[in-house]
């Protein structure tokens, strides 16, 4: 079996490896050869890369891309046979969201990306003209540490892919969880251009790790993903010369607009509410912990709620879910709980499969309901959206995606709402997990915060033409 | 009244029966009687302290009728699981409550004002504390006292006891400082002493104590939650407090936030070390506010020590969300059915993770919080949220 994570060629004798899972192992490294690999790649790689266009660059990423979307190639099938044998999720649910999940990084999407953060993207390649009259030119960064968590599948290939966009090389530490896709991708990257690719280390390394200092500080950027409290230790951390990017946890959420609530439309939308909630078992930062569901149409909350408790039973039956950890149990088993407490003081019910696989909550106020997630989400009856801005206004820092379930000209009022209250995405429900090309990451941008902008101010160029040996 | 509870018994000879209950006296109330009766049944049961199976779960039985009866939220709870006086026939089909249902529901047959003792929880995580109603403290001191002389006491009925924890007066509601003030009402001797006040531990006095006892070569009883006696290691350092042979010291609560955490084998160790006890003479007791009844070990030289209950308790391991026994020796959580929790629900589920073993079962904690493994917020990242907002 192969070995999970890549590193340059000149490193691969030199890299140590460790046992991740029963029988397979890792790339790490060890003290002395970190120091080699930081060397390398801030004197060597990141001056092969510059050597490459960004065209080039797309080209490639595109075909490692086909080579992953391929269901008949090796690659494909040994990472669909890893993601399902140590990963969290079922096979076929798998199968269906890897190949969705990767035709964003398709070549027309990566253009994508660069045209909405660059405009014109050549700057990463030379010196462009700028709408102020100097020129201005992208650098990449010498270095980029990347710090991957959780084990939604693919979450690293964001920032690896947009990092390589930017021709700046890297060196990520997978989350032990899902360290396959990168893995994968860096493997696929290899067979097509390995001068692209031996920029790239993929690795793991305990926490504890001495040489993470070393790490922070030759770097120019530094991604991390995880818990706040996780985000909060690396932070403190890196340098001050060293830029944090850190996404940490979020809390996401949809609201049903009663225009989609009549006999013709209920069932659709109803489905596409359980789609949003069971992908992924509700892990993702895009993933909705409650709805609001409006009053006043045919179909009241209530109903709502029981319909989309009877979705969530099939789809428990298509893409069932793993069994949850002990932990995992309680913090369900606490959710119930409260929620049948609750259920004695109030007109709210709890509908819940007889093994806690997945549930509905139905709760008569608007409140924020955070879920233990797995399945679990409740739907609530509101009014007015000022009902709902207040509630959430508090939570900024931990919205993200909303989505909006209406007609357009409803939709715009909502839109600035919710948008000035700290929502960075709406999406139809149903795709509320599909992010799209050149999205912006907990409303940050993928491409912009890794690179360097360099000026040229329109003064120097003036001077310099007084110069020129062929002056008048 | 008497009469209609007369109809409703069956009984055709009323004359017979008015006689009997006049006789009586103060029971007129066929009603209160038959509940008097079932408690006093209870009491016999545990002064008799024999494992009798079927007896335990008659009386279990009985007590879950009268507490689904008279007490409505509980009645609300178990219609809600579907559970009713008809579907209910043994100990193990009671409903349990979760813990913190006592912050939520008022679990209390009698009315609240007429209750004679009310523990609280300690509100260790959320602030919100949860209420045990005692309508009166009969079948908790019946409880505990049998207990307490089969596992504590060792034998010997009077004690030289140190106490350092706070006395009852001091907290009215803590369920710990009445027990620890019983046995020291009941089992201490003329010597035997608090060393607590309102500024905290009196160390000088408690050392003072342990050296006289050192000098009478008298055994002693320590009495303590856990963080006393972290307090107590990090006032004496390393100061070494021998104490005589057969000497023992009794420790409960965990840490609750309210010291510094040391793990299981070192505070033991440190404990034994400090006062030349050995170890299995160190002696755990697991109980909370929620119950009427505590769990012992036999001794802490290996750690975590079997939990071990009386015969009128009976523990189940299960899986939180199908809420069906693990199998046997795997880990799962903790439910507690309690035959002394007369006035509130005899079954309570903990958040402790354990599993079981053939003496009791091995408490292994409370459960971490469950790991996050994607980008959502987590449950317990929330509330923590919560607070800070």
């Amino acid at each position: 079996m192969n070995v999970i994570g890549h590193v340059p060629k000149r490193f691969q004798t030199r890299a140590e490896r460790v046992l991740l899972y029963e029988e397979r192992e890792a790339y790490t490294m060890s003290d002395a050869e970190m120091d080699a690999l930081i060397h390398y790649m801030r004197e060597e790689a990141v001056v092969e890369l510059a050597k490459h266009t960004v065209e080039q660059i797309i080209c490639a990423i595109d075909q490692a891309i086909h080579l992953l979307l391929d269901r008949n190639s090796v690659i494909r099938q040994q990472l669909e046979c890893d993601l399902t044998r140590y990963g969290a999720y079922d096979n076929a649910f798998v199968k269906q969201q890897l190949s969705s999940y990767l035709r964003q990084f398709r070549a027309e999407e990566l253009r994508r990306f660069l045209v909405e953060d660059f405009g014109n993207y050549h700057v990463l390649d030379t010196f462009q003209p700028r709408v102020t009259g100097g020129l201005a030119k992208a650098y990449a960064p010498v270095l980029t540490t990347h710090i991957w968590s959780g084990n939604v599948p693919g979450v690293s290939l964001w920032s690896l892919i947009s990092n390589l966009l930017t021709k700046g090389p890297l060196i990520g530490r997978v989350s032990t969880r899902e360290p396959f896709v990168a893995s994968a991708f860096a493997q696929a990257l290899s067979s097509i251009a390995p001068s692209i690719s031996e920029a790239i280390a993929i690795m793991t390394y305990p926490y504890d790790a001495s040489f993470r200092y070393k790490l922070y500080e030759a770097s120019e950027v530094v991604v991390a993903y995880g818990h706040n409290d996780t985000l909060a230790t690396i932070a403190r951390e890196v340098p001050v010369t060293t830029r944090f990017l850190g996404y940490g946890h979020k809390m996401s959420f949809g609201v049903i607009g009663k225009e989609t609530l009549n006999h013709y439309h209920i069932a659709e939308t109803v489905a596409r509410m359980a789609k949003d909630v069971a992908a992924f078992d509700q892990q993702g930062c895009y993933s909705p912990h409650f709805f609001f569901v409006e009053a006043g149409g045919k179909w009241s909350a209530e109903r709502v709620a029981h319909a989309l408790y009877h979705e969530l039973r099939q789809l428990d039956v298509r893409y069932p879910i793993q069994e949850a950890t002990l932990a995992d149990k309680q913090q369900i088993q606490r959710f119930y709980s409260e929620a049948s407490i609750r259920a004695l003081q109030s007109d709210s019910f709890l509908l819940k499969d007889e093994r806690g696989r997945f549930s509905v909550k139905y709760e008569p106020d608007v409140r924020i309901e955070p879920s233990p997630l797995n399945r679990h989400v409740t739907v609530m009856p509101y009014e007015d959206m000022n009902q709902l801005t207040h509630v959430l206004r508090p939570y900024r820092h931990y919205l993200q995606t909303a989505s909006i379930h209406m007609s357009r000209e409803r939709m715009q009022a909502w839109t600035e709402s919710l948008g000035a209250i700290g929502v960075t995405r709406f999406a139809a429900v149903g795709t509320m997990t599909e992010t799209k090309a050149g999205w912006h990451h907990d409303g940050r941008f993928s491409l912009l915060d890794f690179v360097r902008m360099c000026d040229i101010d329109a003064s120097v160029l003036h001077e310099s033409e007084r110069y020129v040996s062929y002056r008048d | 009244m008497i009469i209609d509870h007369l109809n409703l018994l069956g009984h055709a000879n009323v004359g017979s029966r008015i006689r009997n209950y006049a006789y009586i006296g103060q029971f007129t109330d066929v009603r209160f009687f038959e509940v008097m009766r079932v408690e006093r049944e209870i009491i016999a049961f545990i002064q008799q302290n024999e494992r009798d199976e079927e007896r335990l779960n008659e009386l279990m039985i009985q007590l879950f009728q009268r507490q689904f009866k008279e007490n409505m939220p509980y009645q609300k709870f178990c219609r809600q699981k579907g559970k009713t006086l008809r579907n209910v026939k043994k100990w193990d089909q009671i409903p349990f409550v979760p813990v913190d249902a006592f912050k939520h529901l008022t679990l209390s047959r009698k009315p609240v004002e007429e209750t004679a003792a009310c523990f609280m929880t300690s509100g260790s995580t959320s602030g919100k504390r949860g209420k045990h109603y005692h309508a009166h403290l009969d079948v908790y001191n019946a409880s505990m006292d049998e207990t307490v002389r089969q596992f504590v006491l060792q034998g010997s009925d009077k004690w030289r006891i140190g106490v350092i924890f706070p006395s009852r007066e001091s907290m009215p509601n803590s369920s710990l400082a009445h027990y620890l003030n019983w046995i020291y009402e009941h089992y201490g001797d003329a010597s035997s002493g608090y060393f607590i006040d309102e500024t905290g531990i009196q160390y000088d006095a408690f050392a003072e104590f342990l050296q006289r006892a050192q000098k009478d070569q008298v055994p002693v009883l320590l009495l303590g939650a856990s963080y006393s006696y972290v307090h107590v290691f990090e006032q004496f350092q390393d100061a070494m407090y021998p104490l005589p042979e057969g000497s023992r010291i009794f420790d409960t609560g965990g840490y609750k936030n309210q010291s510094e955490a040391l793990d299981l084998n070192t505070f033991y160790e440190r404990l034994a070390t400090m006062f030349d006890v050995p170890r299995s003479s160190c002696l755990n007791m697991y109980g909370m506010s929620e119950l009427s009844t505590q769990y012992y070990d036999r001794g802490n030289a290996r750690v975590p020590s079997v939990k071990i209950g009386p015969p009128w308790m009976k523990t189940r391991i299960i899986d939180p969300l199908t809420e069906e026994d693990v199998p046997f020796g795997e880990t799962g959580i903790i439910v507690h059915y309690d035959l002394a929790n007369v006035n509130s629900v005899i079954a309570v589920m903990t958040e402790d993770v354990g599993y079981e073993t053939e003496e009791g079962f091995i408490l292994l904690g409370r459960a971490e919080g469950a790991e996050a493994k994607g980008c959502s917020v987590q449950l317990s990242d929330f509330l923590q949220a919560v607070q800070d907002v």
